[in-house]
């Protein structure tokens, strides 16, 4: 069963997928269905040998293109929560990145992530251009800490019909300040933050990533583009290399911080697709990893959950310098 | 710049000679852009095939050159 039901105490929507509690969960290696098909005894969900990057419609998905029909209600409007249930109408997706089951984004060359850059561009393109799609959220799940049920590397891709809620707050927040300002919102953030330089991790002529004044996560960091762009659609040749590069580079910081793969969160954001003008946001990427120290979790509980306020025990200055000073090289 | 095997380019905080320029200049780029025109465009170069799997679903392969060096262990060879 696939719908959204609308909380009208809190004013969010709540996706319902029931399918998903089928969903394929940490098979072994052998049977794992993102790699290519080998043999004619295991079918895999990728029919063909070999591949370099592929995309599909996600099995177990939250969203669908042609979702259940809903029931709604009862006769005479006794359902009292009828009025908020909609259909789960999108796009759910599978980005493989790579046949090698073993491997991670990381480990792939610079060549290789800027092709996946590429693909994501696309999918942005094309997702976004159908009528009801009006968001399109590009993201990875990295790790068993994060809740991760195949290992094969690989990222995911929501085409949402509606604009998500943490998105919609970053464009308030954005139009109200370039409305008075006359200046977007995150240009400035990346101003201040190259001034201060004490959060920054990596800096090129085209990218940044540091760990935001406001981090909610320890080692959070975002990764803005220099140029103004609303979207990664925009990103020419040579600033899809630039973004490989440092999406590389700021993974093997993470690796490298406490010796082992740090699992992460990767999430883009960028303009909705619903033809408005965005012109005021600015695309960005933001990575939450879930450690505070080698062996401790950060865990979202009461004051995170049930008031909305983080808690972060640690300084973004501290962390960054920590994330900077580590040898990648040796 | 120097990279090394792994395809990194070496110092965390190397430094861009315009970015010093890029941050100046970005105000009045943003104001000039801000509300231009900036959609998404399809791009024609990239090779791909889209198939229909037995349940309905799509699965598009994306194919670029075979020159790059591939990483790590082959899954199910």
């Amino acid at each position: 069963m696939l719908e959204l039901r609308y909380d009208p105490i809190k004013s969010q929507k709540v996706a319902y997928a029931t399918k998903r509690q089928g969903r394929t969960f940490h098979p072994p290696d052998d049977y794992c269905p993102l790699c290519p098909t080998k043999s004619n005894k295991i079918i895999t969900e990728i029919p063909e040998s070999d591949y370099d990057i592929v995309v599909f419609e996600n099995r177990f998905p939250t969203f669908s293109r042609n979702p259940d029909k809903l029931v709604i209600g009862e006769a005479n409007n006794e359902d009292f929560f009828s009025f908020s249930k909609k259909q789960s109408k999108g796009i759910c997706e599978v980005v493989c990145y790579t046949p090698n089951h073993d491997s991670f984004l990381e480990d792939m060359p610079i060549e290789k992530i800027s092709n996946l850059i590429k693909v994501w561009q696309d999918r942005s393109y094309n997702l976004g251009k159908k009528d009801f799609i009006k968001y399109v959220f590009i993201f990875e799940n990295k790790g068993k800490e994060i809740g991760v049920t195949l290992s094969h590397p690989h990222g995911q891709i929501y085409a949402f019909s509606y604009i998500p809620p943490i998105i919609k707050q970053e464009l308030k927040s954005s139009k109200d300040f370039y409305d008075k300002n006359k200046e977007c919102l995150h240009c400035a953030v990346i101003k201040e933050e190259l001034k201060k330089g004490s959060r920054i991790i990596i800096k090129t002529g085209d990218f940044i990533a540091f760990i935001p004044y406001y981090a909610r996560w320890p080692y959070e960091v975002h990764i803005y583009s220099l140029r103004h762009m609303g979207n990664l659609c925009e990103l020419d040749d040579k600033e899809v290399t630039s973004l490989a590069e440092v999406i590389k580079e700021l993974i093997a910081r993470y690796n490298k911080l406490f010796n082992f793969r740090m699992p992460y969160v990767m999430v883009i954001h960028q303009n909705p697709t619903d033809n408005k003008d965005y012109g005021y946001y600015h695309f960005h990427f933001e990575f939450y990893p879930p450690y505070r120290t080698k062996d401790k979790f950060k865990y979202l509980a009461g004051c995170e959950l049930g008031a909305g306020t983080f808690i972060n025990d640690t300084l973004p200055e501290e962390k960054a310098e920590e994330l900077r000073k580590v040898n990648i090289y040796s | 710049m120097k990279r090394d095997e792994t395809g990194l380019i070496k110092n965390g905080m190397r430094k861009s000679n315009s970015i010093d320029s890029k941050v100046n200049e970005m105000s009045n780029k943003v104001r000039s852009k801000i509300f231009a025109d900036k959609k998404c465009k399809n791009n024609p170069g990239l090779k791909k095939r889209v198939i229909t799997k037995r349940d309905g679903r799509y699965l598009i392969y994306y194919d670029f050159k075979k020159s790059i060096v591939s990483e790590g262990t082959k899954c199910l060879s």
